[in-house]
């Protein structure tokens, strides 16, 4: 039990980490409003986050303008949807065995 | 809260996550039903207007109602969808949303043409058919964005709109099925399945 608790990502360990992670693994891409809305964040706490999995190398950022506004998009990296693959598949271990 | 439950509630905010960000959710059974009962509106008023018109002003009077039952039948299932998002706080213009209008428009628009074909052509006897056949493939289109009950609604409009261009003389009658009594039915059934 405890060496399949010690692969659970760390990185993931953070609600609002994991609901980033969650959406965009089901959308090719999202810009930072439409996340915010999704989420029910504020502009601070949600950068933070998006910031440490950025870090990571799991969020590939695009910047562009929309007429005059900047408006950045993020998607998950290869290496990202990998790691949030393997959490998911370590959450349901970890729910089998303690069944 | 045990261990257990914390990587419970872990995976269920992650499913939450993936059908909130990539379905529209919003879409209320109650925009089904009242969109149904504004068709079936129409339909009798096209056949009152049959035996109460002078022939010749009768197409002309059939547009403007079906004009009227699209502005009425669109804006109330808008109306109940912004509804159910501000009950459930749910967000209404997301990516999500766009992408599910712009398939539903894309194949509506090009069936919205071929009625104008017919019409100007004199198949009028085909129009309705034709109307719930490019209505089911818009919807069995926008699906992918939607709860799984709109998909099994297009293909019902679908095959009822088959069904109705090879019988042109029943047309409104299955037109009246189709786009009043299929909407009440699924409306209904996503009403009580997911709003109760």
């Amino acid at each position: 039990m405890r060496e399949i608790v010690a692969k659970l990502n760390k990185v993931f360990d953070n609600r609002i980490r994991l609901a980033v992670m969650s959406a965009l693994s089901v959308n090719d891409s999202l810009d930072f409003n439409s996340m915010k809305e999704l989420l029910d964040v504020t502009d601070g706490n949600l950068a933070s986050h998006i910031a440490a999995l950025e870090d990571e190398g799991y969020l590939k950022v695009t910047k562009k303008f929309v007429g005059k506004k900047p408006q950045t998009t993020y998607a998950l990296t290869v290496p990202g949807r990998r790691a949030f693959t393997e959490h998911i598949d370590v959450l349901e271990q970890l729910i089998k065995k303690s069944q | 809260m045990s261990e257990l439950d914390q990587h419970l509630q872990n995976i269920n905010d992650i499913r939450t996550m993936m059908e909130r960000s990539s379905k529209m959710l919003s879409l209320s059974g109650l925009s089904g039903v009242s969109a149904g009962v504004v068709a079936i509106a129409g339909v009798l008023f096209a056949q009152w207007v049959h035996t109460r018109v002078p022939p010749e002003d009768v197409v002309m009077y059939i547009i403007l109602d079906a004009l009227v039952v699209l502005v009425l039948g669109v804006g109330m299932a808008a109306v109940f969808s912004l509804r159910m998002a501000r009950k459930k706080g749910l967000p209404v213009w997301t990516p999500t949303s766009r992408f599910l209008i712009v398939d539903l428009a894309i194949p509506l628009g090009a069936g919205g043409l071929f009625c104008i074909a017919l019409l100007q052509h004199g198949n009028v006897p085909l129009i309705p058919g034709t109307m719930l056949v490019f209505y089911g493939l818009a919807l069995i289109n926008g699906s992918k964005y939607a709860l799984k009950e709109i998909r099994y609604l297009g293909i019902t409009e679908l095959m009822l709109g088959c069904i109705a261009i090879f019988l042109p003389g029943e047309g409104l009658n299955i037109w009246a099925l189709g786009f009043g009594m299929m909407h009440i039915l699924y409306g209904s059934l996503m009403y009580f399945r997911y709003e109760r």
